[in-house]
């Protein structure tokens, strides 16, 4: 049985909206093609303060989630040094699925994950 | 230096008045060896298991993260035949762990930290009271035949701070997961030495069951034993089932009338089954592993005997992401009064 130790429901959004808060789920930079590449999988309320990012991560890459509490309006872009580490996830031998936690300090929180290699 | 002066001490000590034969030394070995005489025995057995081998679904892979464990667990073993069939022991483990792991350690108020843990765990392992019966007992001095049966209870009697650490994960790790979602209850974990890996205690009552066979004819032997622990739950968790056997030839190399010298190929098979938190089976544990290696093994008399092994894998499948054995080494020595 391939190693899968977790299954996650796919559920994939683009954003959440609830409670007067807004959630944006941003694909890594580069992205070509949404199955092919890595990508935040939704994102869900947790109680009334917090909320979960899941995403998959494959063997032997680092991934990184960022956020960033404003962007310009209009626009889906940032200077790179304005995002911030929330988590770094370093390389494993194997595939995973991730549940990260996030507090809800602002109205707006957007989302973003970088991968290396 | 002084611990040489006081084995050798202790082998003038236990010299016997005099054995005329080499079978006689061979006779005399094997009862030191098995201990079945009556009266009090103490041995002192030491196990270190270097797990610094990473595997995934029984696989060789590499890992940057340098996580091991370097196990040791010395085993004080006083004991006490009533008579030459029946007898009983207690075990005293005293667990030294070094190790490093790196994992991730989850909460419910903010993003999940990632820790480098490289530190050493030391203390009392489970205690475990064995009581031995003999059903066949030949001895002879060309030959002899020993079958003998094993059972005994594991107490939880070690400290368990990092099972209840690894349950309390679990619960938080699976209040993060939506409603239904089915995942490993060990899914936290990224690392391949758990925390109950390191656990000198199990935290819970288990059964232990034996079999020993020695059987000997002139200077060659064949010994076996087998090995099975039947597991409970304690603290959340319960560590899988266990069966181990081995078994191999030898024969005796020396058999001077006050000493014998032997040497024991040994094949080892252990499989241990997933380990359970909260109830549910988690599919990062659990292996099943077959070792060969020799044995040495020195009498003095009929009062002492010290053997030690090793055991190198020639197959090891586990399941999921796990630390495994490099090789194992078991030495000891015991002393019959």
């Amino acid at each position: 049985m391939p190693f899968n130790p977790v299954k996650p429901v796919r559920r994939v959004r683009a954003s959440y909206a609830g409670a007067g808060c807004r959630w944006l789920v941003l694909l890594s930079a580069g992205a070509a093609a949404w199955a092919a590449t890595p990508h935040i999988d939704h994102i869900e309320l947790l109680g009334t303060n917090l909320v979960t990012i899941h995403f998959d991560t494959d063997a032997n890459r680092t991934y990184t989630l960022q956020y960033l509490d404003h962007l310009a309006a209009g626009t889906n872009t940032a200077a790179s040094d304005a995002w911030s580490n929330l988590t770094v996830i370093p390389a494993t031998p194997f595939n995973n699925h991730y549940v990260l936690v996030d507090n809800r300090t602002n109205q707006h929180r957007f989302y973003r994950l970088s991968v290396t290699p | 230096m002084n611990q040489r002066l006081f084995f050798v001490g202790l082998l003038m000590l236990f010299a016997p008045s005099g054995l005329a034969c080499d079978l006689c030394a061979v006779y005399s070995a094997t009862d030191a060896r098995e201990g079945s005489r009556d009266g009090f025995h103490f041995t002192i057995a030491e196990q270190f298991i270097p797990f610094r081998t990473f595997r995934l679904e029984g696989e060789k892979v590499s890992s940057s993260s340098g996580d091991f464990v370097d196990s040791s667990i010395t085993h004080l073993v006083p004991g006490y035949n009533f008579s030459e069939r029946f007898g009983v022991n207690l075990n005293l483990p005293v667990v030294y762990r070094s190790f490093q792991r790196s994992d991730f350690r989850y909460s419910l108020t903010g993003p999940p930290v990632f820790e480098v843990e490289r530190d050493s765990e030391f203390g009392a392992g489970d205690v475990a009271l064995i009581g031995r019966f003999t059903v066949f007992d030949l001895r002879e001095m060309k030959r002899g035949f020993v079958v003998s049966v094993l059972a005994g209870v594991k107490f939880p009697t070690g400290d368990t701070d990092r099972i209840r650490d690894e349950v309390e994960q679990t619960i938080i790790f699976d209040s993060l997961q939506p409603p239904g979602t089915p995942h490993d209850p060990l899914g936290h974990a990224v690392s391949g030495v758990h925390q109950h890996d390191l656990s000198p205690g199990s935290g819970s009552f288990d059964g232990i069951f034996g079999l020993t066979l020695n059987s000997r004819w002139d200077r060659w032997f064949f010994n076996g034993q087998a090995q099975y622990y039947l597991r409970t739950e304690g603290e959340g968790f319960e560590f899988g089932d266990e069966l181990l056997v081995s078994v191999g030839p030898g024969a005796y190399l020396i058999t001077n009338p006050r000493y014998t010298l032997s040497l024991q190929g040994v094949a080892t098979y252990e499989t241990m089954a997933r380990d359970r938190v909260l109830g549910r089976k988690s599919d990062r544990t659990g292996l099943t592993a077959w070792y060969v290696g020799p044995q040495l093994g020195f009498t003095w008399g009929d009062r002492l005997s010290v053997q030690a092994g090793a055991d190198l894998p020639l197959r090891i499948s586990n399941n999921g992401f796990q630390n495994v054995p490099d090789y194992r080494f078991h030495g000891g020595f015991t002393l019959r009064f």
